[in-house]
């Protein structure tokens, strides 16, 4: 048993107090929970979707339990990156921990724009959403192509000024692929995953739940899911931190995606549970360490035992 | 200001046909913010595979006894598991939620217009406001869904009416709120209840301030997901935050 662990992990150059971060959408941009937790503490917050236009999102039904789940399908809902920046920055920016942005779009020029808009702000990070409809394609998403993929990331990469992190779709059929490719353009960390598309229906009614009939599925039905590929990326030695998510609800969740080879890790559907879910899983993975004889949080990562 | 609590459940039982009456203890704290028309986010005890809460107005704050009131109907399987609770379990909620009734002073003639479950939060104005000159019309859809009416007759000349004649008068609460607006002009209209009689109200109360409470699907009930959306006035509001509470003018969906 340990009395100290240090908890700090670097991504990318930058340094975090632990590995725990909030995921993109499911805290806002932070603002509303000091009622429920000392934000401060967090690894780093992730803000929501940020666009270069107003996205007013989807209608609502938005959101639908399933086994184990939730699907939900906002739909990039956004002030836009202008009036974030104009309004809601300066309350965001006291927030005393790393914030990371999301940067979302439906054409290359969208990512670029709001990339070059948040350069001069204090966001230590740019994580980049590729799960988004590409116009341009025929709405495939941005993430499921490898070349498309590519050429999003090249193309943020030569405007960024904070290093980028690419949050993979697991949408596709290998996610190595997909890491590759982020890397190839530039990527300096990835991030996996986002939701998984799912939808669900009321036989009663024989009608979606969910007006958008399919949405993002996520939460402890998704996270073996996640594991595998946050496994996968690891086993393909690019050599860039990875952040992993999907289905975190304990400390124990934490350590085993570290132990799959996540540097870090994100929490959206945990926090939708419990607002202050993120400060229970930080103190978890922390008592994990210690019964565990861990010293340093970053022991952990990729630890995976595959031998007898 | 702390609204993540756990509290003890002090009763539950069935008031009507599959409708409960949940009391739970609550602390100082709450009862320093509590507004008429704000709601608990429930977490389904012993229901790890169901992740999200609940949403519930509250019906009742006891000041003197410290307790929290709601009253439900069972239609899926959260309530219904809420429903087996007993008294002494434990229950994981966050309270008050959302922005409740905006009540000033010179709102004296007040009216209360409800249908089924949706009765529910108006009475949590007798908590608060027990000096007002209240009326309320209550809709049901039969005798057997009738429950609080005795509550209500406390503090409002209260008016019942059941779709189907069984109880009180034949009908739609509307109806009657129609022919007494007819006669005279309340401060203030509050209403809760199904889509349907918001697009009746929205029809019938003119320049009347009119206050209603919405019903959307949610999420973290806290302001951080941005699923719980209602259309008011051109924009995507979130009902639990900026909600449940909004002017019926503001509605998109009931007007244009
Ligand atoms: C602000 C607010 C106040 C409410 N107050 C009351 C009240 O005082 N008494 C009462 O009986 N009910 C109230 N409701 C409705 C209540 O939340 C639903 O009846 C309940 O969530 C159904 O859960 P279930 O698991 O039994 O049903 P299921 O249909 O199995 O639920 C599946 C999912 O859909 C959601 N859902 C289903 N119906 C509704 C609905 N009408 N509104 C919001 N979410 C829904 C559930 O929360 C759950 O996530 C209120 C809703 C809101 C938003
Ligand atoms: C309501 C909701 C909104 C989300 N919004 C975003 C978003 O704006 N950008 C993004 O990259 N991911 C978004 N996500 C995905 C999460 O960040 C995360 O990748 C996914 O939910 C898996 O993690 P979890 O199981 O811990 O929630 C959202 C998820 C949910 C549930
Ligand atoms: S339920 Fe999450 S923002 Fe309203």
């Amino acid at each position: 048993m340990r009395f100290m662990v240090d908890m700090k992990v670097s991504i990318a150059g930058v340094e975090l107090k632990n590995p725990v971060i909030a995921a993109s959408g499911t805290l806002a941009f932070g603002e509303e929970y000091s009622q429920y937790m000392d934000v401060a503490a967090l690894g780093a917050i992730t803000l929501k979707a940020l666009t270069k236009e107003k996205r007013l999102g989807n209608p609502p039904v938005r959101i639908a339990e399933t086994a184990s789940g939730v699907l939900n399908a906002v739909g990039l809902q956004n002030p836009g990156v202008d009036a974030f920046l104009e309004k809601q920055y300066s309350r965001v920016k006291r927030i005393d921990t790393v914030q990371i942005a999301n940067i979302a779009g439906a054409a290359v020029e969208d990512y670029v724009y709001v990339t070059e808009r948040l350069n001069d702000t204090e966001i230590a990070l740019f994580e980049v959403n590729v799960s988004c409809p590409n116009v341009k394609h025929g709405g495939v998403n941005f993430g499921t192509d490898a070349s498309i993929l590519e050429h999003v990331v090249s193309e943020v990469k030569k405007v960024a000024k904070k290093p980028l992190i690419i949050k993979l779709t697991p949408n596709v059929t290998s996610i190595q692929e997909m890491a590759r490719a982020a890397k190839n353009g530039g990527a300096d960390a990835l991030s996996l995953i986002n939701t998984l598309t799912g939808m669900a229906i009321d036989p009663y009614t024989r009608k979606p739940i969910i007006k958008n009939t399919t949405g993002g599925l996520s939460g402890p039905a998704i996270k073996p899911v996640a594991l595998r590929m946050v496994h996968e990326v690891y086993q393909a030695g690019l050599g860039l931190p990875i952040i992993g998510m999907g289905g975190i609800m304990t400390g124990e969740d934490a350590a085993e995606f570290m132990i799959a080879g996540a540097d870090a890790v994100m929490v959206g559907t945990a926090t939708m549970r419990n607002p202050a879910a993120t400060i229970d899983i930080i103190n978890e993975l922390e008592q994990f360490a210690k019964t565990n004889d861990i010293g340093n949080i970053t022991e952990l990562t990729g630890t995976l035992q595959l031998e007898d | 200001m702390k609204k993540h609590y756990s509290e003890k459940v002090l009763s539950n039982e069935l008031i009507a046909q599959n409708t409960y009456l949940l009391k739970i203890t609550c602390e100082d704290e709450f009862l320093k913010w509590f507004r008429p028309g704000q709601f608990v986010h429930i977490q389904i005890p012993a229901a790890n595979e169901l992740l999200l809460r609940r949403p519930i107005s509250i019906n009742y704050v006891d000041y003197e006894k410290r307790q929290v009131h709601i009253a439900y109907y069972v239609v899926g399987k959260g309530t219904r598991l809420l429903s087996q609770v007993r008294p002494g379990d434990i229950l994981d909620v966050l309270m008050p939620l959302g922005n409740g009734f905006s009540i000033t002073s010179s709102m004296q003639k007040i009216w209360l217009v409800g249908g089924g479950i949706g009765n529910a939060p108006l009475k949590s104005m007798f908590s608060k406001y027990m000096d007002r000159e209240y009326k309320a019309f209550l809709g049901f859809r039969c005798e057997d869904a009738v429950y609080q009416e005795a509550d209500f007759c406390e503090y409002a000349a209260t008016c019942v009416t059941t779709d189907d004649g069984s109880y009180g008068g034949c009908g739609f609460c509307t109806d009657v709120l129609k022919e007494e607006l007819a006669k005279d002009t309340p401060d203030v209209i509050l209403a809760c209840g199904p889509m349907p009689l918001f697009k009746t109200l929205a029809s019938i109360v003119g320049d009347i301030p009119t206050q209603v409470s919405m019903e959307q699907h949610m999420g973290c009930g806290t302001g951080g997901c941005a699923t719980c959306v209602c259309g008011i006035g051109g924009e995507n509001k979130r009902v639990c935050l900026e909600g449940p509470v909004f002017d019926i003018k503001e509605v998109d969906a009931l007007y244009g």
